[in-house]
């Protein structure tokens, strides 16, 4: 069982992310390829607390949400100053790859190559939230705060300013939006959202090496969203689960050893390329327009021309 | 009445403005009283929309001072302008295409967002200018009227201590176009300038135009009495006639 439950909590820590990610794109039209390195920042900043200091979990969670939070800072102030989008992807892509270096170079701190191991397991009030049961339950707390909390976000004063930006930033602006402002706080938010899902990885996985934070995560994170369908409610949650579902039931078919790689990798990219083909809006996306389409017609249609 | 002379809604004082050489305004004062609706009239490239763009810090003028009630705008973002209660509508519409008509309506509200009072007067505005049968619909499945006055709208909640229209009747069809003529003419303590190609809307609303051509005021008076000088039509419509001002009026006429 402890399978199903490394795959239920890294699931529910992809969930994380791709909320994270969908804050960033649905919400503020960000793109950032730097979201997998978050995820790393979280998992390294709760092994250090747990090995050097305490090993609550509370903490941990706190310590990385600031320590994402703050990291983010320095990539998206110099990122932002250039309003095109384009940038950003860029800049974010930098980052990443700096950071990267970092966990994979920095010994004395990070570990190097090898990681981090050995650290104890999280408490909470002194109650150990061991991997298993209890893992998976705090799991899903945060993941329920997480979503909420991006959904209040969202549906905020501050969520419609940054929605408004990211339709057309100089009439947001006219109106008296200081929309580089709300960039900046809206992806100091996000990565630290996303440094939350590091911590779950490390009490999950007991181990933490530069290898899980990759380019290749942020990757498969922006595929959840864009298969869940972005700015939607439930789009990322659905994208979260279903391409954490599709690998690990995978791994359940009998294929011969020589060729599972191979298989798994043909499955999973084409399973993604059917649901590009079936829903290109996303699972979860288009649903309110669809709806919105059978309004009735009166209200596209245009009347007459100019009369004055 | 001094200290409004002294420190009137809006002052425009000396300014310039070129595009790689080329002086898209020259020299332009404008004193704004708040005595009626003043239009801003002129032929295509009369530097009108520039100088809306130069008062709103959308541009930066190459000279010149803009101020409003004695707070000096010039070199100002054009989100703190917004916050000094000088607001401004577009030509092109520029709506958030994809929020919803009350959405629009609450852009930049911040904290008074939630406040009862903030959504009685949302309701209040939207129902005025006939948008409150639309308010879930998404600006960009709106009619090209109920657009305009969602621009409108987008900018009176605000309360605007002085209020810049670019264009705000163009293309309307005849009730939207009323609706906007009632809601303007009604606040009539609101400072309002407005960019208009059509002399019939200039006439409706307008007691005061100013004349632009070649980016300098050649004439500023009562409307009444502008738009009745044979000079100045003529720069209107094209000296000799043929120019694209005139046919553009032609349309507008329709």
């Amino acid at each position: 069982m402890a399978y199903f439950e490394t795959v239920v909590v890294l699931g529910i820590a992809s969930i994380i992310l791709a909320v994270s990610l969908d804050l960033l794109i649905g919400v503020a039209g960000l793109f950032s390829a730097a979201v997998g390195v978050f995820y790393g920042v979280g998992a390294y900043v709760a092994s250090l607390i747990w090995l050097h200091w305490t090993s609550d979990l509370v903490v941990a969670l706190i310590a990385a949400f600031i320590a994402g939070g703050l990291l983010a800072i320095p990539f998206v102030v110099p990122a932002l100053r250039s309003k095109k989008d384009v940038t950003f992807v860029v800049a974010s892509l930098a980052f990443a790859s700096i950071v990267g270096e970092v966990f994979a170079s920095w010994n004395s701190v990070t570990g190097g190559y090898t990681g981090l191991y050995g650290f104890p397991i999280a408490t909470v009030f002194n109650i150990q939230i061991s991997p298993g049961l209890p893992l998976v339950i705090a799991s899903v707390i945060l993941v329920v705060i997480v979503i909420a909390g991006k959904e209040l976000l969202a549906r905020s004063a501050w969520g419609l300013d940054l929605r408004a930006t990211r339709d057309d930033e100089r009439a947001a602006s006219s109106l008296g939006v200081r929309g580089s402002w709300l960039r900046i706080q809206v992806a100091v938010v996000a990565s630290g959202m996303a440094a939350l899902a590091g911590v779950l990885y490390a009490a999950q996985v007991g181990y933490v090496d530069p290898s899980s934070f990759t380019l290749g995560e942020s990757e498969l994170i922006a595929a959840m969203v864009v298969l869940g369908g972005l700015g939607s409610f439930y789009g990322p949650v659905v994208g979260a689960i279903l391409l954490t579902a599709i690998p690990a039931g995978l791994t359940f078919v009998t294929i011969d050893p020589a060729y599972l790689g191979l298989i798994e990798q043909t499955a999973f990219g084409l399973i993604i390329v059917i649901i590009i083909v079936v829903r290109p809006e996303g699972i979860m996306g288009g649903l309110g327009r669809v709806r919105a389409r059978l309004r009735p017609l009166e209200i596209s249609r245009r009347r007459g021309g100019d009369s004055v | 009445m001094s200290e409004i002379q002294n420190n009137p809604p809006l002052q425009v004082v000396g300014a310039s403005m070129s595009f790689g050489g080329v002086k898209v305004l020259t020299d332009v004062d404008v004193t704004i009283d708040g005595d009626g609706i003043v239009a801003l009239v002129g032929p295509n490239g009369a530097g009108k929309t520039t100088l809306f763009n130069v008062i709103c810090g959308a541009l930066k003028p190459t000279h010149g001072e803009v101020s409003s009630f004695g707070e000096t705008l010039s070199g100002l973002s054009a989100e703190a302008i917004a916050g000094h209660g000088v607001y401004r509508t577009f030509q092109d519409l520029r709506l958030f295409r994809s929020l919803s008509v009350r959405e629009n309506v609450c852009v930049g509200l911040g904290r008074t967002l939630r406040k009862r009072s903030t959504i009685e007067k949302v309701d209040a505005l939207l129902e005025e200018l006939d948008l409150a049968q639309f308010e879930k619909v998404r600006a960009r499945d709106l009619a090209h009227g109920a657009a305009k006055l969602l621009t409108v709208a987008r900018v009176l909640i605000h309360d605007p201590k002085v209020l810049l229209l670019d264009e705000p009747g163009a293309g309307m069809d005849i009730q939207s176009y009323e609706r906007l003529a009632a809601a303007l003419k009604r606040r009539t303590d609101l400072p309002l300038v407005l960019v208009e190609h059509n002399l019939d809307t200039v006439r409706d609303l307008a007691s005061r135009v100013v004349f632009l051509d070649g980016g300098r005021v050649i004439a500023d008076g009562p409307t009444d009495e502008i738009l009745s000088r044979d000079d100045l039509a003529a720069v209107y419509f094209g000296r000799g006639g043929g120019s694209g001002v005139a046919t553009d009026i032609a349309k507008d006429r329709e």
